[in-house]
């Protein structure tokens, strides 16, 4: 039972985690704004304090995304864009003046090298985080949403496409299937079977998708495509609440720009270590950009708090 | 006036022999409900597309279809595109787009509607099919029946004043495909939306009907509400598969309303059986005049008691053989598609002996065809074994690349790789050195015999219909020459007539010593035919036993004749047997 349940747990994550996650339901056009947002800023400033709240902010609001369900992809995959660079770069990067030892054929490791490696490392790493993020949030219906504005035929062919594939995979493994029973197969036997099989299955394939293309344009025709003056409708509605959020992650990224643009946050690794001085619109920008790293979360954390809070007063 | 009004059509494809239609003359007032029936290739789904511009295929025609008073062609494409709703077979096939919503959208984004009308009427439609828990789904999460369902909601969404539907169940299981019916009954007793409907299904929808289209060979057989048009059609084969109550009626003549549903049955045999007692009774007829009576119903239904005496003679192999050898076996198997996935199977134990017909039944998601996949050796359990001929399969074996096991599965078009029939059946021989070419096309020749598709061997496999294209399949497998046959949902989206042609074969493969495993919602067909039957739910079987211990002790997993007379002959289980426990109990009175 207790199994059944977390397995049923696990899918609805999965699945629908964006229907759990407040931030998901903000429109297309803000959700991407702010995606683009933080990860221009992870990818073009290299100040420290930047990349520490954009890899915490990544990796916590994935990790919320997906509950803690196994993401041993995922992890594989930022631990290295975390370790390599930071390993690799002190060994072919020699600049900076901080020796900190010598390796056996004498090259110098730096300093340096070491703090630009491990920031490049912090920064992919993060990077990895927010997209694997993006993929969650941003469900294809959104993107074509957001780029089917401008060429509407082409996002129609696109949603077709994402229809079509899955379908194609599923029948493909039925026919691969009704093949082995049949005593075709493409992994035993020799390798002329094999060929013969492989190709006998895509035609198989082949006939039963233009068949079902037949169906597909019979089903599009019968319901009024080609007629004239096609519009093209959106679930989308930038509401007060999305106004408001706007508002906050404008204000938000305004003060980064205010921070960039004044310096404060400039960062050089070569030839030696040298921040910017802190300041105030330094401080702001980090801060500010903090914040924006926790957007997400913050948001569904209210939405929480909102929650227990109206069900303390029933 | 009349919505669609068709008159004196006749229609033939280019090239062919004789016309698909010839000379149909209907008319469909507005709020009808009316069901298109006729064995398949009859030329139901030609009619339906002439009553849509936009998918009237290409041929010559004759005659006229008028649409509320104006010629078809007169009507603007756009009016047609909203006003005729059109649902087709496949649930699949005729999905465009990827996300429900967008789906339910996509005819009126078509109509050029704007924004807040679409809003409204998605959700609307939402609303009424009960769509709102999967409405931000991906079509790709859906079942078949939800998908059936988007299809029918996003036709609807369109505001059709007819909505015309061409089989929409035939890949649906008996209990959703029962949901999906009740849904378009639904429709046209709350909208008013007039419903034209091919369904094989009858026993279901013959109930909601207010007229019934009979078609054979492209003409117009009986046209009329479908109490008529059920007794016109006796005699006929087609009367096989009007609903199973009506069947009994006119089996055992014994006369009054016609029933068309289980509880008008009941009250039609309660009330005749009274009737025929009291009169009896009140008139106290002496013997010989009883005698007569009842001499003169026999010469009254001669043609169709013949029938039974063929199905009997047929049902000689139904004899469960006892003591047979068990050919596949398994032993507490137990199955999850993940690691973790919830157990599929749990602890499934089974045995099914030489030559009987083994009927696996369950609802969806109880594991029929997983129980299947693992006896075919396609899935590996992860505990307990399965044993065909008493050897243990290994990892990874197939049960048919061991050899004497053929699987059927459930979608046949799977099978077909050639452009003829008769290409794909003789590639099946290919491998076999030993046969010179000619053997080999007799050899064919004979299979094809057996399943009685000899007159569509150089047609195209995509080109016959469901039932056709699933006895091709079943030649395909049987030329590996099955000792076992495996066999998924065999009678899905067959109608009355392919289930007992189906049934025929199966008869003569058993007489051959071939085993039959059927994995099964088809309640109906497995106790006119099956031997064994074992009731799975939730990855096990609950109850194991023969047709009559199986199904005399449900009192809803059992078929609608014995449900119809259950509190009279609870040993009857098939429409026959209820008729002849009729004819007994009246000569007996």
């Amino acid at each position: 039972m207790c199994v059944e349940a977390r397995w049923k747990g696990r899918i609805v994550d999965d699945v629908l985690t964006t229907q759990d996650d407040a931030f998901s339901s903000f429109h297309p056009a803000l959700t991407f704004f702010y995606f683009l947002a933080i990860i221009g800023c992870s990818m073009f400033v290299m100040h420290p304090a930047v990349l520490t709240a954009s890899l915490v902010g990544g990796v916590s609001y994935s990790w919320y995304l997906t509950r803690g369900a196994s993401q041993r992809g995922l992890i594989t995959m930022m631990l290295s864009a975390m370790v390599l660079p930071a390993l690799i770069n002190p060994l072919f990067n020699h600049a900076g003046a901080t020796v900190l030892f010598r390796l056996w054929w004498g090259a110098p490791v730096t300093l340096e090298a070491v703090a630009f490696g491990l920031c490049t490392g912090c920064m992919l790493a993060s990077v990895v985080a927010w997209f694997a993020c993006y993929r969650v949030v941003m469900t294809s219906d959104k993107t074509i949403y957001l780029f089917g504005k401008a060429v509407p035929a082409l996002s129609l062919v696109f949603s077709m496409t994402l229809q079509f594939v899955p379908r194609f995979m599923t029948q493909f493994k039925r026919v691969l299937n009704a093949q082995r029973c049949m005593g075709r197969d493409v992994i035993h036997g020799t390798l002329r079977e094999r060929t013969s099989t492989a190709a006998k299955t895509i035609l198989i394939m082949a006939t039963w998708a233009l068949e079902g293309s037949i169906q597909t344009a019979d089903s599009m025709r019968s319901r009024g495509y080609g007629l004239r003056g096609r519009t093209s409708y959106s679930p989308y509605r930038f509401d007060l609440r999305d106004r408001m959020a706007a508002a906050v992650v404008l204000v938000l990224v305004g003060l980064i720009t205010y921070g960039l643009w004044s310096g404060g946050l400039e960062m050089s690794f070569f030839p030696m270590i040298n921040a910017a001085a802190p300041c105030a619109s330094s401080a702001a920008a980090c801060g500010a950009f903090a914040v924006l790293c926790m957007f997400p979360l913050i948001v569904d954390g209210a939405d929480e708090v909102r929650w227990r809070y109206l069900r303390s007063k029933i | 006036m009349a919505i669609f009004e068709i008159k004196d059509l006749t229609f033939s494809y280019p090239d062919a022999q004789r016309p698909a239609l010839c000379g149909i003359n209907m008319a469909v007032e507005p709020g009808e409900f009316v069901v298109v029936c006729g064995k398949s290739g009859c030329g139901k789904s030609t009619l339906l597309r002439h009553l849509k511009t936009a998918l009237t295929p290409h041929g010559a025609r004759s005659g006229e279809v008028r649409f509320e008073g104006r010629a078809l062609e007169n009507v603007s494409v756009r009016e047609q595109a909203g006003a005729i709703g059109y649902v087709l077979q496949s649930p699949d096939a005729q999905i465009v787009t990827d996300k429900v919503w967008h789906e339910l959208a996509f005819g009126l984004e078509n109509l050029g509607l704007d924004q807040q009308v679409i809003r409204l009427r998605v959700a609307e439609m939402a609303s009424f099919f009960a769509m709102q828990p999967w409405f931000d789904k991906r079509v790709d999460e859906l079942s078949g029946g939800q998908k059936q369902l988007l299809n029918l909601a996003s036709v609807m969404a369109m505001q059709p004043r007819v909505l015309v539907i061409d089989e929409p169940t035939a890949q649906l299981d008996p209990l959703t495909a029962r949901e999906f019916l009740d849904t378009i009954h639904h429709i046209n007793v709350d909208l008013g939306t007039t419903v034209i409907m091919v369904e094989h299904r009858l026993e279901d929808v013959l109930p909601l009907a207010d007229k019934v289209l009979v078609l054979e060979q492209g003409r117009q057989l009986l046209y009329g509400d479908p109490r008529t048009v059920g007794h016109n059609l006796v005699g006929n084969e087609l009367f096989l598969t009007m609903p199973s109550p009506m069947r009994i009626m006119e089996g055992s003549q014994l006369g009054g309303d016609c029933p068309l549903t289980v509880r008008e049955g009941r009250v039609w045999l309660d009330d005749r059986l009274d009737a025929g007692a009291s009169t009896l009774r009140v008139h106290a007829a002496p013997d010989g005049l009883a005698g007569s009576d009842s001499s003169l119903q026999n010469a009254g239904d001669s043609s169709y008691s013949v029938g039974f005496a063929a199905q009997e003679a047929c049902d000689g192999y139904s004899v469960v053989p006892k003591n047979g050898d068990v050919v596949l076996r398994c032993q507490e198997v137990w199955f999850r598609y993940e690691r973790r996935a919830p157990d599929v199977l749990r602890g499934l134990t089974m045995e099914v002996r030489r030559g009987e017909l083994f009927c696996l039944l369950g609802a969806n998601g109880t594991g029929k065809s997983t129980a299947l996949g693992v006896l075919a050796g396609l899935l590996q359990p992860y505990r307990g074994d399965v044993q065909v001929f008493g050897r243990k399969l290994r990892r990874g074996e197939l049960a048919t690349s061991t050899g004497g096991v053929g699987m059927l599965p459930q979608d046949s078009q799977c099978l077909f790789a050639e452009d003829t029939v008769r290409a794909d059946l003789e590639e099946m021989l290919l491998d076999r050195k030993d046969m010179a070419p000619d053997e080999r096309a007799c050899k064919v020749e004979r299979m094809a015999e057996l399943v009685e598709i000899t007159h569509l061997l150089d047609m195209h496999p995509y080109d016959l219909s469901g039932g056709e294209q699933q006895r091709a399949a079943l030649a395909k497998v049987l030329l590996l020459e099955p000792k076992i046959l495996l066999l998924d949902e065999p009678t899905k989206g067959l109608d009355g007539l392919y289930k007992e042609k189906l049934a025929h074969i199966f008869t003569r493969l058993r007489a051959q010593g071939v085993t039959i495993l059927m994995v099964s919602h088809d309640v109906e067909f497995c106790a006119a035919h099956g031997g064994r039957f074992a009731l799975l739910f939730d990855g096990s079987i609950v109850s194991k036993a023969d047709a009559n211990t199986f199904f005399c002790g449900n009192s809803f997993y059992t078929t609608a004749a014995n449900r119809m007379a259950r509190h009279l002959f609870p040993n009857a289980i098939t429409v026959e047997e209820v008729v002849h426990a009729c004819k007994d109990a009246t000569r007996r009175l």
